[in-house]
């Protein structure tokens, strides 16, 4: 199928198909990228749980989206990737992972099996990625250092945090925040 | 292909039974009536900035599904009042106000943990105008809310300093020296921190002097952090835009 004078691929045609309620054009998609959106979110978030819920919940958006995908502005992947995106973004924000869309297409609850933790797990590599923190984290200055090991490694609150660091609320935050960026970058690149 | 993960196959099941909601149709009509409801808006408020009324500070507190949520608007209120109408509606919450800088003016920070059932959509240089709680809510949440910082006083919530209103206004982007001249002219002391693009490490403090004699001379400014009316962090790298790399904010203002 041709969308004109924009060149479609395989994947985006499935989307198009997909649009036009052709199920088995979605199923194909899920099928080429669920692995892969997986092993993009447990490399971020290093929970096999929180992995599945996003999963579940990107590829329930992008159904519940699916007519809005135009191949006029990219490529199937980066559609996904870019709802992908979001749905981590709003994790790390609100500290849980949305279910609006999983809600408005009914998709239930799905309970993770031993098997499926442990092939999830099988997904990424950690080895590199625990040494590169490691590395990070002692190349931070050790304000920042021990502002992120105080705030993430003892769950500490801010207040105790600039407390144990003799600084205000607002310096505490700062330094997590600047630490944990550069930690971010680290797992980005990892 | 889901690499036999018995989740993915699950998942893939359901999904082939969900249904996508149909396309959204007349968008010609929806784009006329929401371009007629701007219009109407704007006159409103032409309107109401005709007649030179101020818009009042306040604090709302309604039901929005299954969620209570509490918004502030206009320029900050005090806490008292935010805190008086929470308790009305239920929802326990201590606020306390918090010298800030005009940018921050009328914004909410958590002053404990947010419990995750509470979404409030903060960070550490921006707050936020609306927290949303579950319904029936039995927690407890400590809340600051941003005032004017009077003459000098030192902000309890640092701000963005390149923010309008703030010490290094609209300077993304700049050069340390150009920052360095409109600091001068406010009188704003400015402390120089470069992060280097390869290695994210970033040296603090370093003397203007050698920013300006270096290689250095060349970066721009990326960040700012503003502590008070009069000084701030200016964070330097080769392009300005933030290490690691996030778009770069522009201010309508700006």
């Amino acid at each position: 199928m041709s969308s004109g004078r924009f060149p479609v691929g395989e994947e985006e045609d499935r989307l198009l198909l997909a649009a036009r309620g052709d199920r088995d054009a979605f199923a194909a998609f899920y099928g080429d990228q669920s692995t892969r959106i997986l092993a993009f979110f447990y490399r971020r978030t290093a929970c096999p749980f929180v992995s599945a819920d996003l999963t579940a919940e990107t590829f329930a958006e992008a159904l519940a989206s699916i007519h809005r995908f135009s191949p006029k502005r990219g490529t199937a992947t980066s559609w996904l990737y870019g709802i992908a995106g979001n749905e981590y973004r709003q994790w790390l924000r609100r500290g849980r992972v949305a279910d609006r869309a999983r809600s408005r297409m009914g998709i239930q609850p799905i309970e993770l099996s031993s098997e499926d933790l442990e092939r999830i797990d099988a997904l990424v590599d950690f080895a590199p990625l625990q040494a590169a923190v490691t590395a990070a984290l002692a190349d931070l200055s050790p304000l920042l250092r021990d502002a992120v090991l105080l705030r993430i490694g003892n769950d500490l609150t801010y207040e105790e945090v600039a407390r144990r660091l003799d600084c205000s609320v607002g310096a505490a935050r700062v330094r997590v925040s600047r630490g944990l960026a550069r930690l971010q970058a680290v797992m980005e690149i990892g | 292909m889901t690499d036999d993960i018995p989740f993915l196959d699950r998942l893939g099941d359901q999904l082939r039974h969900a249904t996508p909601p149909p396309p959204a149709r007349h968008t010609g009509l929806v784009l006329r009536v929401a371009a007629a409801v701007v219009v109407i808006a704007f006159g409103v408020i032409a309107f109401s900035a005709w007649r030179s009324e101020p818009v009042s500070a306040g604090v709302d507190v309604r039901r929005s599904g299954a969620h209570v949520v509490l918004r502030v608007f206009g320029t900050a209120p005090p806490a008292s009042e935010i805190q008086e109408i929470a308790h009305r509606n239920g929802l326990n919450i201590d606020v306390t106000e918090v010298p800030v800088g005009p940018s921050l003016v009328g914004q909410m920070f958590p002053s404990t943990v947010v419990p995750p059932e509470v979404d409030f959509t903060g960070g550490i240089t921006h707050g936020s105008r609306t927290i949303s709680f579950p319904l029936n809510w039995k927690g407890r949440l400590g809340l600051l809310i941003g005032r004017p910082a009077r003459g000098g006083e030192a902000y309890g919530q640092p701000s963005d300093a390149l923010a309008p209103g703030e010490p290094l206004a609209c300077q993304q982007g700049s050069t340390a020296e150009a920052v360095a001249a409109a600091a001068e002219r406010q009188g704003v002391t400015v402390r120089w921190w470069l992060t280097d693009p390869d290695t994210f490490v970033t040296r603090r403090d370093v003397p203007f002097a050698e920013v300006r004699s270096s290689a250095y001379a060349g970066y721009r400014v990326a960040y700012g952090v503003a502590f008070d009316a009069h000084q701030a962090i200016a964070e330097l790298t080769p392009d300005g835009r933030e290490i690691p790399p996030k778009p770069i904010k522009k201010y309508r203002a700006c």
